[in-house]
């Protein structure tokens, strides 16, 4: 089946796109550029980067600004979607959504109005799961925001690799935070994985931290 | 050991649908995974459960193999269908398709009657679906939202059906479906 990947540049859209490239074709990346930090349906740090990460995957990328306001960003990725239907003739789409009702609920209304199949394939994903196989998969994931405690600014730009797994494990028993940042608690940005022909290097980047809130900003990067 | 039956079209729709039963079942017992096509006589009596998975919104591919599932009406061990799983055992038992039951997300359920699998009282549940089914005869309703039938329960066997998916926000349904 011909899909189209929401692809935010983070660790769960880059899964759900592996796992979507194991059995069907992808045509596109879709991306939704919510100007709200606080987008209900859309990850925003480092959103930017999402153009040199389709490039370095080759694939083409179709882009939608959005306000980020609840429903008017719906609006937004209806028609996103519908330019992908155009553009690409994609008859299904792919999300990330682990745990969130909101998110694949939406997704589901807005496929089911656009008549196109829609697949959660990280559906109910433990969250060490999810690691586990960002790890196996030799995912190369840095951590590009925080915004819980006990996460301060040695966390940003952080690789997730086997020993910053442990960690967030340990803080999951101490803390309760989600390992796998479902409730929001960090964001990710994926720099090299196994559907990427090139790696990301970043070459400059300004980090901002206040009171466990903090994000890590790239500001140049190129293909290796 | 307990089979889970996917009825899925799709191949990467079973990591949405399957996989989540799947995890559940991890730990607490075997399991064996099969796709309605595919379903032998050695599969299901050489189980001691059966779950009948869902799937996706737009796949009604289930509906037009249905004969695939005549296995279903002689089954009397537990059995658990979930969504399309549960429609599928309607069917196969005689109800019919009741059109235009949309509901997609949160629901308000209310459980109407206290079986092995749940009290009776009001839950939340995740649903996904366009269509229900009427409640087939030798069976009763267990649960209910304001659109339409949410659970029914053979009345002598362990035969069980619920239209939400229990594997998202309601595990311990399925839980007690492996503890029956």
């Amino acid at each position: 089946m011909r899909l189209g990947v929401l692809f935010s540049g983070g660790k769960d859209s880059c899964l759900a796109l592996s796992k979507a490239m194991q059995t069907d074709k992808v045509r596109c990346l879709i991306t939704l550029e919510s100007a709200n930090p606080e987008s209900y349906m859309f990850h925003t740090p480092n959103i930017h980067m999402v153009c040199l990460q389709a490039k370095a995957m080759d694939f083409p990328l179709i882009t939608m600004k959005t306000k980020g306001e609840k429903e008017s960003e719906l609006e937004d990725l209806k028609k996103a979607l519908s330019q992908a239907v155009d553009t690409w003739e994609i008859e299904g789409v792919v999300t990330g959504a682990i745990n969130s009702v909101y998110q694949a609920s939406r997704a589901q209304r807005i496929c089911d109005e656009l008549d196109l199949w829609c697949f959660n394939p990280l559906w109910q994903m433990k969250p060490d799961n999810v690691l586990q196989e960002i790890l196996e998969a030799q995912f190369e994931v840095i951590i590009s925001s925080i915004s819980a405690y006990p996460l301060d600014e040695k966390w940003l730009g952080k690789k997730i690799d086997k020993r910053t797994v442990e960690e967030l494990l340990t803080l999951q028993e101490k803390y309760g935070i989600s390992p796998a940042g479902e409730g929001g608690e960090f964001e990710t940005l994926v720099l090299n994985g196994p559907m990427f022909k090139k790696r990301i290097q970043i070459t400059q980047h300004t980090t901002s931290y206040n009171n466990n809130a903090g994000e890590y900003t790239v500001k140049g990067a190129v293909l290796e | 050991m307990i089979l889970v039956v996917s009825t899925c079209r799709n191949k990467l729709a079973e990591q949405e649908f399957v996989r989540p039963v799947v995890d559940i079942i991890q730990g607490m017992d075997d399991y064996r995974t099969v796709h309605y096509k595919k379903v032998s006589l050695h599969d299901t009596s050489f189980s001691d459960k059966i779950i009948i998975c869902g799937t996706q919104l737009k796949d009604n591919e289930y509906l037009e193999h249905l004969s695939r599932f005549d296995w279903v009406k002689n089954i009397n061990k537990p059995l658990l269908g979930i969504c399309a799983g549960m429609q599928v055992i309607a069917l196969q038992n005689g109800a019919r398709i009741v059109k235009e039951t949309a509901e997609i997300g949160m629901t308000d359920i209310m459980v109407v009657k206290s079986t092995a699998l749940a009290p009776a009282g009001n839950l939340q549940a995740y649903a996904l679906h366009n269509l229900s089914v009427t409640v087939p005869q030798d069976f009763v309703k267990i649960a209910e939202s304001k659109k339409c039938v949410q659970g029914i329960m053979h009345a002598e066997k362990p035969v069980y059906g619920v239209l939400f998916h229990p594997e998202a926000r309601n595990k311990q349904i399925i839980e007690h479906f492996i503890n029956l």
